[in-house]
């Protein structure tokens, strides 16, 4: 095992490792610096070896090794790179972290390893090429690009002033990759659930669902007759969210349902908008709605509207309308923030019945302090499904709660196995419930994968 | 149904508990520092005097109630050790001019110069790209600072060109989804320490970063802020608040028993006329 | 016609929702290219949009104006914040100063002695912070109005309000000081009990939500990328 030690003497110098010598300094430096014994007295790390970093856009090479089992604890692990094989290498261009024992261990990455407690004692390192063609842009250099088939690693390790290299020199071609494996169990859990979606949807034509009662859709109806009565306006709000987000599409939905209805018992419905888009939807929405139950006549465009794009300035300019108008009854659906209990409030002192529905957990409870009805989270989505009845929408809601079902089954079985392992390892320590309990981890750790 | 008289009644006394307080300052209970907020501190206390740290102030003014007195007792605790500060906006571009103030405020006070001790880096938008590109080199990003001056010379970015490698610890006070990005683009690619400020509603909402070491201290509020003034020594405009906030909790805790009492005597009634009835 | 408003919307909602769906597993620098130039694309949109809701509001108030209807001389404020506004921001051509970007003429946000700064931020923000104070006096009310011990659950939740807002204050923290820091009797301080309740019962309610609310986000998704779902786009169903 050849061993390249190279010591930096003080801070910004390029040091120089060369095949075959143990210790080389700066140039220019007498006299050479001594490599710290702690850098040569424990076993090296084995298996190194470079690859292509899988399931990236080809721009990034990995280096993994099997740890070293008796590196100190105050030793990092560096990367020194060169244009050519022979080198000379040199530290990293860029800033490079080095990383210590505790860190980026295998085990916790499924993307570059398959789980096995064996690999726990594997470490790897990502080298971004980008970086080199940063710092080669900065420099205005003349060979301005770096070729990134002619650039070499070679794994070291480091204290604060000097470093050891070690063998095999390291290289990998990065390849641009068109699946993103990592997202392999991501994928194959949509596609299942976007299955079972279409196919409840299928099914819905032939039978039909139950849908559980939600008291807050059963009361729009009355809501609306009230408005009727009292020949006062309904208000309608979508919300504070983009048109992008699918809680302001609900609402939209929802709109049109509702609006059908206010047609219907010839009642008038007001929409301040908080987006543009949303308004635009919005009219198109109700305009519909209007001439679906025959009163296009009835339809008038001023009474969706747009208000500003600015949270408070927009609650002052609802709250005053509510004030003024005294609105029979007040929606809130869609996203909220902050001022989800000022327009509760408000609406409450004028003695609207007020329905709300949001899937903006945070704002729940002050729906609930000030509203007759609220929505929680996906009965918002389901509403449109349970006020039209359209059996492919209920289809739908009946998928969503399969699938709640397998995610109840999959939080059990984490639980269940959490316990086990956990009592397991107070009594047998490292090496708990064995194979199976190797097979529990790796269980885990597929649902623990994020990205 | 509340009728208006005693919405009204209810409204002045919350005026008044809030107002009275702010007026005749008082100092009788103390504000014991949790874990969370003890977790930003202990790293600023044990940074060395020549250390640099960011601080973002990722709000606007109308989280400044909950977060500013916070962005001040954390620039008088890293002036105070000496530490040189880095601030930036990447919230929204109202959230500079704050910056911008507290920075001059707590540096003139403490005998700072701008540019050499503090500087305050202006606000850009597209979050993730930002962070990244700072992190490896700032003056390419911000040309000049808030006030629009120069970078390329300033001596607190010779001192620190870029982020990662430079700075010992970097506080995100926010007041939307900013401690994410920070997290995933900064702090961690960055190797650097990280610890947050929010509004009290959203710190159930971040508790999680802090559950799983992503940040090392959490500071949720007004509360948090207090603590962090008591923690310095100097106690301003947060301790103030907390008065107010414990009468007002304390009012609206009596006013939840008043309305159960007046609750439970008409249920009584109600149930008395019945049975007379039957 | 028919064509136009029933088929091509419900065919490009499919063609993209599938393709941003499928380019989320494609790492290849070009797919991500094209993905970064849609969401480009709906922030042009939006500016543009931004025009429609511009004519929405000044249309109103100025139609309130012309037919006098009661309370239009709110309808002039509105109108002339919304045009001091636009004018003290407007750049000018002549050279902008050293290290910035454009010449304000009144000032931009970065002038403290400008126009725009001086509405911006002794206008706009107080009043904002104002809408924001009021939360105070609400929670007042709808805290009196709705915290009552109807029911069992009620009242679990209403002793369970108390002791959060006690625990977030001074005072309450300071009503249970006494007890020790450590062991049994250390878990009934309140400031020990509001974190328990916070992080432990809130948060897996929380997390039961967000779980439902996700499923709900893909069914809808599914609806909609697949044209079952139509009302939004003024369809019908």
């Amino acid at each position: 095992m050849a061993l390249f030690t190279v010591a930096l003497a003080l801070a910004p110098v390029v040091c120089i490792a060369q095949t075959g010598e143990v210790a080389v300094s700066a140039p220019g430096r007498e006299p050479p610096p001594v490599t710290p014994r702690v850098l040569l007295e424990f076993e090296p790390p084995t298996e190194i070896k470079a690859r292509d970093l899988p399931n990236d856009d080809g721009t990034s090479i990995l280096i993994t090794w099997r740890r070293s089992p008796s590196m100190p604890e105050d030793v990092r692990y560096t990367v020194y790179f060169s244009d050519g094989a022979a080198g000379p290498y040199k530290p990293l261009p860029f800033d490079f972290r080095p990383i210590g024992l505790d860190e980026s261990i295998m085990a916790d990455n499924l993307q570059y390893f398959r789980y096995r407690r064996a690999y726990r004692d594997y470490q790897f390192i990502i080298i971004d090429l980008t970086a080199f063609d940063a710092v080669a842009a900065g420099t205005h250099e003349r060979q301005a690009k770096y070729d990134w088939g002619q650039l070499y690693f070679k794994l070291g390790v480091t204290t604060d002033s000097a470093v050891r290299l070690f063998d095999p020199v390291l290289h990998a071609e990065p390849v641009t990759q068109w699946f993103d494996w990592s997202k392999f169990n991501n994928l194959l859990m949509a596609t299942v659930f976007m299955v079972v979606i279409l196919f409840f949807i299928e099914t819905a034509r032939r039978r039909k669902f139950y849908i559980r009662r939600i008291a807050g859709l059963d009361a729009v109806d009355e809501a609306i007759g009230r408005a009727t009565e009292m020949g006062r306006p309904i208000f309608y709000l979508c919300g504070l969210d983009p048109m992008t987000t699918v809680s302001t599409i609900a609402a939209t939905n929802l709109l049109g349902h509702v609006a059908k209805h206010v047609a219907n018992y010839e009642s008038q419905i007001k929409v301040p908008c908080f987006d543009p888009i949303v308004m635009s939807v919005c009219q198109e929405t109700v305009r519909e709605a209007y001439y679906e139950a025959g009163r296009p006549d009835a339809y008038n465009s001023d009474n969706v509207f747009f208000i500003t794009n600015d949270q408070f300035s927009y609650v002052a300019a609802v709250n005053g309308m509510m004030v003024r108008e005294r609105p029979a009854a007040n929606f809130f659906f869609g996203f909220y923030y902050a001022e989800s209990l000022l327009l509760g409030e408000v609406g409450q002192s004028t003695g609207a019945i007020q329905i709300a529905g949001t899937d903006s957990n945070v704002q729940i409870p002050f729906f609930i302090t000030s509203c007759d009805y609220v929505l929680i989270g996906e009965e918002l989505y389901a509403a449109s499904a349970y006020i039209s009845r359209e059996p492919k929408l209920l289809g739908s809601v009946k998928a969503s709660d399969m699938a709640k079902a397998v995610i109840i089954v999959v939080l059990l079985l984490g639980l269940v196995f959490s316990v086990a392992l956990l009592i397991a390892a107070l009594n047998d320590g490292g090496n708990a419930l064995g194979w199976l309990g190797e097979k529990m981890e790796y269980f885990m750790q597929l649902f623990n994968e994020h990205i | 149904m509340v009728r208006s008289w005693e919405r009204y009644l209810l409204y002045t006394l919350i005026a008044f508990a809030v107002f009275l307080p702010l007026i005749f300052p008082f100092d009788v209970w103390p504000n014991l520092p949790t874990r969370e907020v003890l977790g930003v501190f202990n790293t600023i206390d044990g940074l060395q005097p020549g250390d640099t740290i960011v601080v973002a102030v990722d709000f606007d003014p109308s989280s400044e109630p909950e977060l500013y007195p916070m962005l001040l007792a954390v620039l008088r605790h890293a002036f105070n050790k000496n530490l040189y500060v880095i601030g930036i906006n990447l919230f929204g571009p109202a959230g500079t001019g704050l910056g911008v103030k507290a920075l001059t405020d707590i540096g003139g006070e403490m005998g700072k110069v701008d540019g050499e001790d503090y500087v305050m880096l202006g606000f850009k938008p597209n979050l993730p790209a930002v962070i990244s590109q700072i992190n490896s080199d700032i003056k390419e990003m911000y040309r000049s600072d808030a006030n629009g001056r120069p970078t390329a010379d300033m001596p607190i970015l010779q001192r620190t060109p870029k982020l990662q490698g430079n700075i010992k610890y970097m506080v995100d006070l926010a007041a939307g989804e900013t401690v994410r990005p920070w997290v995933a683009y900064g702090s961690a690619p960055g190797g650097y320490p990280m610890g947050a400020g929010c509004t009290a509603v959203s710190f159930a909402d971040y508790f999680s970063f802090y559950q799983s070491g992503q940040i090392n201290g959490l500071m949720g509020g007004l509360k948090a802020a207090a603590e962090y003034e008591e923690l310095v020594g100097k106690k301003g405009a947060a301790s103030a608040g907390m008065n107010s906030q414990s009468i007002v909790h304390a009012l609206l805790v009596l006013f939840i028993i008043i309305g159960n009492i007046i609750f439970f005597r008409a249920l009584s009634l109600k149930r008395a006329e019945e049975g007379g009835r039957a | 016609m028919m064509f136009l408003r029933r088929q091509l919307p419900v065919v490009i909602a499919f063609v993209l929702g599938m393709f941003t769906l499928v380019i989320f597993y494609i790492p290849a620098a070009p797919m991500q290219g094209i993905g970064d130039r849609l969401k480009i694309f709906v922030t042009i949109i939006g500016a543009f949009a931004m025009l429609l809701g511009i004519n929405s509001i000044l249309g109103q108030h100025i139609t309130k104006i012309r037919k006098r209807r009661p309370g239009y001389g709110y309808s002039w404020v509105l109108i002339l914040g919304f045009v001091a506004m636009m004018i003290a921001w407007i750049p000018w051509w002549s050279a902008p100063p050293e290290g910035s970007a454009a010449y304000y003429p009144w000032g931009g946000l970065e002038n403290p002695q400008g126009a725009f700064y001086w509405m911006f931020f002794w206008i706009l923000v107080p009043m904002q912070a104002t809408m924001f104070s009021i939360l105070a006096f609400f929670i007042a009310s709808a805290a009196y109005r709705s915290f009552r011990a109807k029911t069992l659950e009620a009242t679990v939740l209403l002793v369970a309000a108390v002791i959060v807002m006690l625990g977030r204050v001074p005072l309450g923290t300071s009503m249970t000081s006494w007890l020790p820091d450590a062991g049994f009797w250390s878990s009934l301080r309140l400031e020990t009990m509001t974190s328990w309740l916070l992080n432990i019962p809130n948060a897996a309610g929380f997390r039961g939500i967000v779980l439902g609310v996700a499923l709900g986000i893909i069914a809808t998704s599914v609806r909609i990328i697949f044209g079952v779902e139509k009302t939004y786009m003024g369809g019908g169903d």
